[in-house]
């Protein structure tokens, strides 16, 4: 991230606190993919991400003013992805409400849906379960590398770790997968 | 992306090596350790092929799954959020069942449901269809302050093919939040003890603001 932008964030969370709406929606805007993305990382697996990322965004609206330093902005956003996820998984049962109005139903976004083929689908899948397995210390940054556009510098600052650290850890995670993956044989019959 | 390995030390892990490669932000004395790591191991090429695919695997996956954030937009006033008219709902569900039968009966008595033959003159709307009055149920609400609005969603609970693939059937909830003011709240729900005896729980709604830490639990409940 350049320092132009960086400024620029930090403008927006400042305006952010001190009430500025428009601010506050630009910089969800900026954030609400890595938000997903540690999100993915760390919910349980029957919680739909949607739900949980409508949960931060509340969150994010009502709790804005009581952030003391605009410089943490980010970990502060993480902490609150991670406390949604693990409260979900700690609640027993959750219902999911289901928008029965067919034009919303089309809407619906349809996971994996850049696989012609169903094989090769089912493989991309269990590549990402494979990852989800991963110790948090590797699952977190290899999942926030796939997110469009997110740098090792950015990662570093959203998980307030050394750049380096972030590299040595998304290696040593692509390794895992990949001994995992080639490993299931399954997996490895289409190879 | 840029090169943003400048401050590594060298040599390099070949695991770091093959995930510099992935990343496309590999530079030329990576590329010429890595082949050199090669030379005397050729499994590596193996890994690195491997590891390109799982990662672009990785990549449209997640990429995926992640396209459902864009859909969400940041709801500006925290007190008719979605999430917050759930909760309600679901914490004054017993009162508003209780509450909409009431009104319903109400409404049919006074607008002439199950009574045809009175004439209202043209005063009165006559009511025909549940749908009327329903609408009819939630501006009488609204206006008296008992009802909020009704939650946008519905909560599935079952669905059936219909024969000859002409559609499906499909019951669900549909959630109606109320307002009423109570002067103590006592609530009790049955539950059983650790005999199996039916035993009233009383329920106490906890009103409070959310946190990072909050649970997902809205009742507090105390066995008496």
């Amino acid at each position: 991230m350049t320092g132009m932008k960086a400024t620029d964030d930090h403008t927006r969370v400042c305006r952010a606190i001190q009430g500025d709406q428009q601010a506050l929606c630009a910089l969800w805007q900026m954030h609400r993919r890595w938000v997903a993305a540690i999100l993915l990382a760390h919910k349980p697996k029957q919680v739909e991400l949607d739900d949980l990322l409508q949960e931060v965004a509340m969150l994010l609206v009502k709790n804005i003013k009581s952030l003391k330093d605009p410089a943490a902005f980010k970990g502060w956003l993480r902490t609150i992805a991670i406390n949604t996820a693990r409260v979900a998984a700690r609640s027993p049962a959750r219902t999911r409400s289901v928008p029965l109005n067919p034009a919303i139903q089309t809407q619906i976004r349809t996971p994996v849906d850049q696989f012609n083929a169903p094989a090769l689908k089912e493989e991309a899948s269990k590549v990402l379960n494979l990852a989800l397995q991963l110790p948090e210390a590797y699952r977190e940054p290899l999942i926030l590398r796939c997110v469009q556009g997110l740098s090792y510098r950015r990662i570093a600052t959203v998980l307030s770790l050394p750049e380096t650290t972030i590299e040595t850890r998304i290696a040593r995670a692509r390794k895992m997968v990949r001994q995992m993956a080639l490993a299931d044989q399954p997996l490895s019959q289409h190879s | 992306m840029t090169h943003e390995h400048h401050n590594l030390p060298t040599p390099v892990d070949k695991d770091v090596l093959i995930s510099r490669i992935v990343d496309g932000i590999a530079s030329e004395s990576d590329w010429a350790s890595f082949e050199t790591l090669c030379s005397q191991d050729a499994s590596l090429w193996q890994d690195l092929a491997a590891s390109q695919r799982f990662n672009q695997e990785l990549l449209i996956t997640v990429e995926s799954q992640l396209s459902v954030a864009d859909d969400i937009q940041l709801p500006m006033d925290p007190h008719v959020l979605p999430t917050h008219r759930l909760k309600m709902a679901l914490s004054w569900s017993g009162w508003a069942i209780a509450a909409a039968l009431t009104l319903t009966w109400a409404l049919g008595l006074s607008t002439g449901l199950n009574n045809t033959k009175g004439n209202t003159a043209g005063l009165v709307p006559t009511i025909s269809t549940p749908d009327e009055a329903f609408d009819r149920y939630l501006s009488l609400g609204q206006s008296s302050g008992t009802v909020i609005n009704e939650v946008p969603t519905k909560v599935l609970l079952h669905s059936t093919r219909l024969p000859g693939e002409s559609g499906f059937q499909v019951i669900y909830i549909r959630q109606i939040v109320e307002r009423a003011i109570v002067s103590d709240i006592n609530l009790y729900r049955m539950d059983q003890d650790e005999t199996g005896r039916p035993v009233p729980i009383r329920i106490t709604p906890r009103i409070q603001p959310v946190s990072n830490t909050q649970s997902d639990s809205i009742y507090n409940a105390d066995p008496i």
